[in-house]
């Protein structure tokens, strides 16, 4: 083995400049469909770990306790050498996530690859996180082919007949189409449809080590027949000599997924918005080596030995040790002191990566994930990468030892800094040090690393779930705000914005902020979402999932007053009035304002005051309600204790969605509100005596149930040491 | 039923308050400054306090906006003063807490004094008649940048006015625009927007410290006084319509620092 390695060593950096040969990729999935196991099962027949460590190891999960959980976490990258038709090919396979607790890390892996190998378990069939990362693949024009998983399983367990089981694939196959037709970008949704025939539909078991193709039978000349004899009677071993998984899985990676000199010609336009025809666009257009350097950064790990290594995608350029390179957006100047390339958990060192390439750089400080790297002056940014799903569960940390606080404060910014979907407040006045998190789990695994890897010792709140403000309705007229000085008055209007709005936003198909690259098609996009025209015209900032627009004709001086009642929107909106919550779908409208006519009298002491009490106001007056965060909830458990796990989820509040029974094995998914799902993972095992997997995933907002609204109100109130009860409308109109 | 008197304090310290007002002073049981629209010589609020036997409480631009301090003391005292630097009327917003007096019952009266209105034209012999809008002129912030005080300028300057220009200060952080940075100010905006109100070579005018004892002002082209250090605040900016009364242009001449002096 070690053999082998030394010389995919020697044979890589040569292999990276040429183009056509290189498949940046990332394989996809639900929980426990079995990514891990096949990305295991690939390398160790790709010569980079041993065959018996496969299946065992779960390699790319080499975090102590992400073996421990069984669960993937942090991205482990690695590049592979795979002959095909006579030429071999270098394909950097990124790993990602299996666990939408940890959503955000999807989307930034799918940033750096152009194809994506989206897993289905044949059992389960496609699950709601499959549609969730396949959405994320496609929305960054990542082009997927279908790898249906546990066949074994299927054949065995299930007793399925070789009829019934086709069926079963071309259901699968179906259902993963459809939802390609609805999410891909319009001009690939045909092109993109996943088929048996042309290969670009591979079935097998991650675990047996075999897998099949339409153009692999006919050149094997293994048959469907074959496959169901041999899995059936026991004689799996055979089979993965005859129909090798990474050969299968391999081939219709090289065959169907683009290399990154065909892929970056249309993904380079929708990923960044600088001019096409300047150097750089030019360079990035034609993945030109040559060109000027630009490197978009999508991950950020922490190595207890070299520091933070800042994983991407080279787009044009190469990136050189020892170069001095300029963070777009900042001023920093860093200087790359080593640059790699995966191999498994260790990195292979080389003098340089050029365009196409995945690379990891040590020396770059100043960067995050989501930084553009460049050698160009001023270069514009690539498009930030989405972050659809928002933090639902926050707790407050404190160090054991009183003298490490600065250590840990300096800990969890770090660790924000490698996952992009937690958030870490050090909140000044009250002394409290929060992190925010996509579940429960999501913060446990994340405490357990402050601990072990960071050697802090920490003591950590109940976890305290995070709300949403908004408003029951419209506001029956207008609120007058007025500023300190009594000289200026704003008059607002609130009401919730429509759904599809809202939606639009989440999916950033309208951007954030106050200054609108192309006002015109923003205008038409919200036209189209329900918003009237004359209305539509006046959006002047997008802050979170709210909007403000200015409805006022030609009042003087309110031009150089605008900024300022953008602040007290921005502020209004991240700090609601009932529980200092962040304000969700809200639409507000100026309506009118009166202003003291000399500049002095209407600077930011007292427009924002101002314009924020009118905000407020309005809210109160049109009905403040308090929004939960939901999860879905997905349970898999065998009959016998199906009641046990149904019970677990309605004494939560929890509302069944769908229910159905493959064989022995029942899914129910359910909406439980997050804030009844601590514990739920222990109760659940003990009320299903350990015979179960779950998964959740985020479903937004609702509101909660209105005779639990003061009791909670007063709680959030209390812990931010606000008084308990909110404010009345004749406070904010005083 | 009690009454708030609002007192001018002049422009320079304590020693400028009429003798009426201190006469009255003396029989007002609770006495408040506002100190944050302009500012006198250090020390005075406290040298006035001995001067009257009772101490004088400075009250925030919070405190003051608020309005409650002052209601209450007049509900518990006959008669409360509201001291103010210069005019009580001239260049701030107090007029919402007369009304706001009146509307709870009380009375109000006003001892007047000196503003930087007229001291700054009677320093530079300008015709107090020949004044246009005031403006002031804001900290540039990235929020807030008006360029609506030099399209009052402009304005004043087309209907041959002239304009006296307060400039922005924030004595709790004792912070005050300078007549150089102003000017430098508005010459941006003069290059953004291009109306040729304030060319550089346009001549303007300069008042520093006016209502006290080194007060001085100077007259010159925009680009000269723009790089001059002007001394300790407060400082104005006045822009003379031209052409100017031959009487103005000789008490400018005689009486401002020129430009290159
Ligand atoms: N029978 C069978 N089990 C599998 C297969 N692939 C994975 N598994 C099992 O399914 C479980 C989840 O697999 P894992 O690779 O951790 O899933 P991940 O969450 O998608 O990474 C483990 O117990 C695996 O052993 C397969 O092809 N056949």
């Amino acid at each position: 083995m070690g053999h082998i390695r030394s010389e995919l060593a020697q044979a890589i950096p040569a292999m990276m400049h040429q183009l056509e040969n290189i498949r940046n990729i990332g394989i996809v999935a639900h929980i426990h469909h079995g990514k891990t196991t096949l990305s295991d099962n690939l390398l160790a027949a790709a010569g980079m770990i041993s065959n018996e460590l496969a299946g065992k190891q779960l390699y790319l999960n080499f975090d102590e306790q992400e073996q421990a959980r069984l669960l993937t976490i942090n991205n482990a990258d690695v590049t592979i050498v795979h002959p095909y038709e006579g030429k071999d090919y270098l394909i950097n396979l990124i790993d990602t996530p299996g666990h939408v607790d940890f959503g955000g890390d999807v989307t930034r892996a799918m940033r750096a690859v152009d194809g994506a190998v989206v897993l289905v378990c044949a059992v389960e069939g496609v699950m709601a996180q499959t549609e969730t990362v396949l959405r994320q693949a496609l929305r960054e024009k990542v082009k997927p082919v279908l790898f249906i998983n546990k066949v074994d399983r299927a054949i065995k367990e299930l007793k399925l007949t070789s009829e019934s089981m086709q069926k079963r694939f071309v259901s699968i196959i179906s259902e993963v189409n459809e939802l390609i037709r609805r999410m891909a970008p319009p001009e690939y949704v045909e092109s993109w449809q996943v088929k048996v025939e042309n290969g670009s539909v591979a079935f097998g078991s991650g675990y047996e080590n075999w897998a099949i193709s339409f153009p692999y039978m006919q050149r094997s000349k293994v048959t469907f027949k074959d496959i169901f004899e041999l899995v059936s009677t026991g004689r799996s071993k055979e089979l993965a000599t005859k129909a090798r998984i990474n050969d299968v899985v391999f081939d219709m990676v090289v065959r169907h997924l683009p290399s990154p000199l065909e892929a970056q010609k249309y993904r380079i336009p929708h990923i960044w918005k600088g001019d096409l025809s300047s150097e750089v666009g030019r360079a990035m257009l034609a993945t030109d080596p040559n060109g000027p350097l630009a490197f978009m950064i999508t991950d950020i790990t922490m190595d207890p030995n070299a520091g933070e290594i800042a994983t991407g995608r080279v787009f044009s350029g190469r990136l050189t040790k020892g170069m001095e390179v300029l963070l777009a957006g900042t001023k920093s100047k860093n200087r790359v002191q080593h640059v790699s390339l995966f191999m498994g958990p260790e990195r292979l060192m080389v003098d340089e990566v050029g365009a196409g390439n995945i690379a990891a750089v040590i020396g770059l400080t100043d960067a995050f994930a989501g930084s553009t790297v460049s050698t160009v002056p001023d270069m514009v940014q690539f498009e930030e990468i989405r972050h659809v799903s928002e933090p639902v569960v926050t707790v407050a940390i404190e160090p054991k030892h009183m003298g490490d606080l600065p250590k840990l404060i300096e800990t969890m910014r770090k660790v924000a800094k490698e996952d992009a979907s937690l958030r870490v407040e050090i909140n000044n006045e009250t002394g409290e040090h929060l992190l925010s998190g996509m579940g429960e789990l999501h913060l446990e695994i994340t405490q357990y690393r402050i601990v072990n890897d960071y050697h802090v010792d920490i003591t950590a709140s109940k976890p305290i779930v995070v709300y949403r403000e908004t408003v029951a309705g419209k506001s029956p007229e207008a609120f007058e705000g007025k500023s300190p000085n009594k000289h200026n008055r704003f008059y607002i209007e609130v009401e919730p914005l429509p759904a599809a709005v809202v939606k639009a936003i989440q999916e950033g198909e309208i951007a954030q902020g106050k200054s609108f690259k192309d006002i015109k098609t923003v205008v038409n996009k919200l036209v189209e979402l329900g918003i009237d025209r004359d209305e539509a015209r006046g959006i002047t900032a997008v802050e979170g999932t709210n909007i403000l627009f200015d409805d006022t004709k030609g009042i003087q001086y309110l031009h150089e007053t605008m900024e300022l009642i953008i602040d007290a929107f921005k502020e209004a909106m991240n700090r609601g009035p009932l529980a200092a919550e962040k304000v969700y779908g809200l639409k507000v409208r100026l309506v009118d304002a009166k202003l003291h006519e000399d500049s002095i009298h209407r600077g930011p002491g007292q427009v924002i005051p101002a314009a924020r009490s009118a905000i407020y106001g309005a809210m109160t007056t049109a009905g403040r309600v308090l929004l939960e965060p939901l999860s879905k909830v997905t349970v898999n458990v065998p009959q016998d204790v199906l009641s046990g796990a149904t019970r677990e989820l309605q004494r939560r509040r929890g509302e069944i969605l769908d229910m159905n029974q493959v064989g022995d094995l029942n899914t129910v998914v359910a909406k439980v509100p997050v804030a009844e799902l601590f514990g739920f993972a222990s109760d659940l095992r003990s009320s299903t005596a350990g015979k179960v997997l779950w998964s959740t995933e985020s479903m937004g907002f609702e509101r909660l149930p209105s005779d639990m609204q003061a009791a909670v109100v007063a709680e959030v109130r209390t812990r931010r040491g606000l008084k308990p009860e909110p404010y009345d409308a004749a406070y904010y109109a005083g | 039923m009690a009454e708030l008197v609002f007192v001018g304090m002049g422009l320079s310290d304590e020693r400028d308050l009429t003798l009426r007002a201190v006469d009255e002073l003396r029989a007002t049981p609770v006495i408040y400054a506002e100190m944050y629209t302009s500012r006198l010589a250090p020390g005075s609020l406290e040298r006035l306090g001995e001067i009257l036997g009772r101490p004088v409480q400075e009250l925030s631009r919070e405190a003051l906006e608020a309005e409650a301090t002052i209601l209450e003391a007049l509900k518990r005292s006959p008669r409360v003063a509201l001291l103010v630097v210069g005019e009580p009327f001239a260049a701030t917003t107090h007029v919402s807490l007369r009304r706001t007096a009146e509307a709870h019952g009380h009375r109000w009266r006003i001892l007047h004094n000196a503003s930087i209105l007229t001291a700054a034209a009677s320093l530079l012999g300008l015709s107090h008649y020949k004044f246009g809008r005031v403006v002031s002129l804001p900290y540039p912030t990235e929020h807030h940048a008006p360029t609506s005080p030099y399209e009052a300028i402009g304005a004043n300057v087309r209907a041959g006015l002239h304009t006296l220009v307060l400039l922005d200060l924030d004595p709790a952080a004792a912070r005050y625009l300078t007549a150089d940075h102003a000017l430098r100010r508005l010459g941006e905006i003069e290059r953004e927007r291009g109306e040729g109100v304030l060319p550089p070579d346009r001549d303007v005018a300069v008042v520093a410290r006016a209502g006290t004892p080194t007060a001085q002002c100077w007259y010159g082209p925009r680009r000269l006084l723009e790089g001059r250090d002007f001394g300790p605040p407060l400082h104005s900016v006045v822009i003379p319509a031209l052409p100017l009364h031959f009487v103005e242009e000789e008490a400018l001449r005689s009486w401002a620092v020129p430009g290159d002096g």
